[in-house]
C-alpha cells in the first residue's frame, strides 16, 4: 500500500517537471521562431525594383524595423478574403522595404487571426496594440467586429486603420484613434445615384439585405435619391444572407415594381443572393433591370450566376475597369500601377479588399514618414493626410473626419458578356 | 396571399425541399447499415459541387462529363471515408465514429479551401433556364428536374431495399449483424456500400444546389443540418421519412420566410422541429428505431 502511494507521488512529481521542462523548451524555441521571423522579414533579396516612387533612397532597407499590425481573418467562411488582404499587405511590405521602407527603417508585418470572432478580436487586437513596438494597426475585415474592437484601439490609443465599412451610429462616438478606409454607405450611394442619373431613372424600388451595412446603406440611397427627384419606394421584405430560395421576397419585389411603375431595382442585397434573385426575376417574366451596390463589385462576382447577371449595373472600386479610365483621372496611374503589381504576383485582378489592403499601408507608411515612430505623432499625421491618392478613392483625413474618402471614388459598372464595362 | 402567390411559394418549397431531402437521404442510408449519423454528408454535398466546378472551369470539361466525374469521385471519397476512418474505429461507442464524420467534414472543408480558395461560384442548370407557365405560375425546368432526381432516388432505394438481394443483404447486415455474417453476408462491406450510396446521393444534391445559390468550401454544413433535420422530421431510419421531411422541411421554410421577417426562416425549421419531435418524437411517418411513450 505504501509503496504505491510513494510511486503514485513520485510520478506526479515527475510529471510536473516535464510539464516545466516543455514549457521552457517550447517558450525558447517560440522566441527563436519570431527571431527567425524577424530577420526573414528584414532581409530582401531581390534588390531595388525598377518602379518609380516616391522616395528611394535606392537600397534596401536595414535600420530597426517598424511595426504594423495586420487584423485579419484568416479562419473561417471568410478566410479567403482575410488571406488576400494578408497576401497584398505582405507584398506592399516588401516592395516599400526593397525601396528603403520609412527613412531607411524596415516594416515589419505583424499578423494575426481574429477568426471572425469578436472575443478573438479583441484578444488579438489587446496583444498587438500592447507590443510596444507596433506602431499601427491595420486591417479588420468584418463590419460585425467593430463594435468589439474599436473601444480597444481607443483605450491602448494606437492608431487603428481599418478596412470594414463603419456604420453610422458607430461613426458618430467620434474615435480618436481609428481611420476609416473603406468608401462608406454614402460613397456607394452617391455613386448609385449617378448610375440611375446616366440612365435617366425617375422610378425605382428597393430591396435589402437583413443585415446592418445594407439596410443602412438602402436608406442613404433613398434618402439622395429623393434629394435628387427621383421616386423611391423600398421594398417591406427583406432577403436573408443566407437564402437559398428567395422566391417569396422576388414575388413580392416584382408585385411592388408593377405597381410603381418603377424602372430599376436598386438591391443591397447580399452578392451571394444577387444572382438568384435576378434569376428568379426573370423567370417570373420581369424584365426589369437591377442596379446593386458597390459590395458586388469584385471578379468573383461574375462567377456567381448565369447570363442573368449580365446587364447589372454597380458602382465599383477603379482596379476593376482601369484601362478604360480617362487618363484626366488622377487615381488612373496608381491604380494601373497596383493592378499589375497584383496581377503578375497573384495571377487575378485585386478587388475591393486587395485595394483597401494596399491603400491601408501606404497611408500609414506616408504618415510614419512624417511623425517618426511614435503613436500618437503618427495619429496626427494621419489626420494630416490630404488629397492623397490611392487605389480606392483620394484620401483627407481631418481630426474631426476619419471617413477619407471623397465621394465619386467609385466607377460606374455595367456586365456585359460576363466582364465589367464602363456605364456609357 | 394570393392563389397564385401561394402556388409559386409552394413550389419553390418543394423545390428547395427536394434538395433536402436528397441530403436526408444520404443521413438515412448510411444510418440503417451501420448506426452511425455521418455528420459528412453536408460536405459531400460541397464536393459533388465544388468538384464539378473546378472540371468545367478550370479543366474546361463539358457540364455533364463533369458532373458525372465529381459524383465519381465523391463517391470514392465516401468509400475512404467508410475504410480508412469509420471501420478503423472498432469500438462499442458509435458516438465516437459520429465525432469523426465531423472531423472528416472539417478535413474535406479544410481541403478545398487550400485547394480552390474561397469564393462562392454557382453552377449552370441541367437544361435552359427558361420557365414555362403551369396554373399561372412559373417553374423553372431545374426545379422540375430536382423533384423528378429526388422522386427517381427514392424508387430507386426502395426497389433496392426490397427487390432485391443485395437490398435483402443489407437490411440483414442491418438488422443483425451476427446472423447476418454467420450466413456469409460482410457486414463491413455492406456498410462499404451505403457510404458509396449515400456519397453519390449527396453530390448529386450538391450538384442542384450549386444551380440555385453559390457555393465554397464552407456551404457543405449548413445543408447537411438541414438534411439531418428533414431526416429526423420525416421519420428517422425511413427513406420515405427523409424525403417527407425535406418536403415538409421546405415547404414550410419557404412560407415562414414569405410571410416572417427575413432572418426567421431558420427560427420556423427549428421550431417545426421541436414540436414535431415533442408531440409525435418518431417523426412524420413514424419510425420504429425512436423511442416514443
Amino acid at each position: 500500500m505504501s509503496t504505491m502511494r510513494i510511486t503514485k507521488r513520485g510520478s506526479g512529481t515527475v510529471l510536473l517537471l516535464i510539464a516545466l521542462l516543455l514549457t521552457a523548451v517550447l517558450a525558447g524555441c517560440g522566441s527563436d521562431t519570431e527571431a527567425t521571423t524577424t530577420t526573414a522579414t528584414v532581409t530582401n533579396t531581390t534588390g531595388t525594383t525598377a518602379e518609380t516612387t516616391t522616395e528611394s533612397t535606392g537600397g534596401p532597407a536595414t535600420g530597426t524595423p517598424y511595426k504594423i499590425g495586420l487584423l485579419t481573418t484568416l479562419s473561417g467562411p471568410v478566410a479567403f478574403l482575410g488571406k488576400d488582404i494578408a497576401d497584398t499587405s505582405q507584398m506592399e511590405v516588401d516592395k516599400i522595404n526593397a525601396e528603403g521602407g520609412v527613412d531607411g527603417h524596415p516594416i515589419e508585418l505583424v499578423v494575426e487571426d481574429d477568426g471572425m470572432d469578436p472575443g478573438k478580436a479583441v484578444a488579438a487586437l489587446t496583444k498587438l496594440a500592447q507590443d510596444k513596438d507596433v506602431l499601427a494597426i491595420t486591417g479588420l475585415t468584418i463590419t460585425a467586429l467593430e463594435p468589439a474592437v474599436r473601444p480597444v484601439a481607443e483605450r491602448e490609443k494606437v492608431p487603428f486603420v481599418i478596412l470594414s465599412p463603419t456604420l453610422p451610429d458607430l461613426r458618430a462616438r467620434g474615435d480618436k484613434y481609428v481611420f476609416n478606409i473603406s468608401a462608406n454607405e454614402m460613397n456607394n450611394a452617391y455613386s448609385i445615384i449617378q448610375i440611375l442619373k446616366a440612365k435617366g431613372v425617375t422610378k425605382a424600388v428597393g430591396i435589402t439585405a437583413n443585415a446592418p451595412l445594407s439596410v443602412v446603406t438602402l436608406d442613404e440611397i433613398k434618402k439622395q435619391a429623393e434629394a435628387e427627384g427621383i421616386t423611391f419606394s423600398i421594398l417591406p421584405d427583406a432577403i436573408d444572407t443566407n437564402a437559398v430560395d428567395v422566391t417569396p421576397q422576388v414575388t413580392k419585389l416584382k408585385e411592388l415594381v408593377e405597381k410603381e411603375g418603377a424602372q430599376v431595382v436598386v438591391s443591397t442585397v447580399w452578392p451571394t443572393q444577387v444572382g438568384s434573385m435576378v434569376k428568379t426575376l426573370r423567370q417570373l417574366g420581369s424584365e426589369v433591370p437591377v442596379v446593386t451596390d458597390a459590395v458586388a463589385a469584385d471578379n468573383s462576382f461574375l462567377a456567381m450566376g448565369g447570363d442573368e447577371i449580365n446587364g447589372i449595373s454597380m458602382p465599383g472600386v477603379k482596379t476593376l475597369v482601369v484601362d478604360a479610365l480617362a487618363d484626366s483621372d488622377p487615381q488612373k496611374p496608381v491604380v494601373l500601377a497596383f493592378r499589375d503589381r497584383y496581377q503578375a504576383k497573384f495571377n487575378m485582378i485585386p478587388g475591393a479588399m486587395a485595394a483597401g489592403a494596399y491603400d491601408e499601408l501606404q497611408i500609414i507608411v506616408n504618415a510614419l514618414k512624417v511623425s517618426g515612430p511614435d503613436r500618437d505623432k503618427l495619429r496626427d499625421a494621419l489626420e494630416q493626410t490630404t488629397d492623397y491618392v490611392g487605389a480606392i478613392g483620394v484620401f483627407s483625413y481631418t481630426p474631426t473626419d476619419h471617413e477619407g474618402v471623397a465621394v465619386g471614388n467609385f466607377a460606374l459598372l455595367d456586365i456585359k458578356n460576363k466582364a465589367f464595362e464602363l456605364v456609357k | 396571399m394570393g392563389a397564385e402567390t401561394f402556388l409559386q411559394t409552394l413550389i419553390a418549397g418543394l423545390i428547395v425541399g427536394s434538395v433536402y431531402g436528397l441530403v436526408a437521404l444520404g443521413y438515412v442510408t448510411i444510418y440503417r447499415s451501420s448506426g452511425v449519423v455521418n455528420f459528412a454528408q453536408g460536405a459531400f454535398a460541397m464536393l459533388g459541387a465544388l468538384i464539378t466546378m473546378y472540371l468545367t472551369n478550370i479543366r474546361h470539361l463539358a457540364y455533364l462529363p463533369a458532373a458525372l466525374t465529381a459524383v465519381a469521385i465523391t463517391t470514392a471519397v465516401g468509400l475512404a471515408v467508410y475504410v480508412l476512418v469509420i471501420a478503423r474505429l472498432r469500438t462499442e461507442y458509435v458516438i465516437s465514429q459520429i465525432m469523426a464524420t465531423l472531423g472528416v467534414s472539417m478535413l474535406l472543408e479544410g481541403v478545398v479551401l487550400v485547394l480552390w480558395g474561397g469564393y462562392p461560384q454557382t453552377l449552370p442548370p441541367f437544361t435552359t433556364n427558361e420557365p414555362f407557365r403551369l396554373w399561372g405560375v412559373s417553374v423553372a425546368p431545374q426545379g422540375v428536374w430536382v423533384m423528378l432526381m429526388a422522386g427517381v432516388v427514392l424508387s430507386g432505394l426502395y426497389l433496392v431495399n426490397n427487390r432485391t438481394m443485395f437490398g435483402k443483404k443489407m437490411t440483414a447486415a442491418a438488422t443483425d449483424p451476427m446472423a447476418a455474417s454467420l450466413v456469409g453476408i460482410s457486414r463491413g462491406a455492406m456498410i462499404s456500400w451505403s457510404f458509396l450510396i449515400s456519397a453519390a446521393i449527396g453530390a448529386t444534391a450538391g450538384l442542384f444546389l450549386a444551380a440555385m445559390v453559390p457555393m465554397n468550401y464552407a456551404s457543405g454544413s449548413a445543408f447537411g443540418l438541414k438534411g439531418f433535420v428533414a431526416a429526423v422530421l420525416g421519420g428517422w431510419g425511413k427513406s420515405a421519412g427523409a424525403v417527407v421531411g425535406g418536403l415538409v422541411l421546405g415547404v414550410v421554410e419557404t412560407f415562414g420566410a414569405s410571410v416572417l421577417p427575413a432572418g426567421y426562416k431558420d427560427a420556423v425549421s427549428f421550431l417545426l422541429l421541436l414540436v414535431i419531435l415533442y408531440y409525435r418524437p418518431t417523426g412524420v411517418l413514424g419510425s420504429s428505431l425512436v423511442e416514443s411513450d
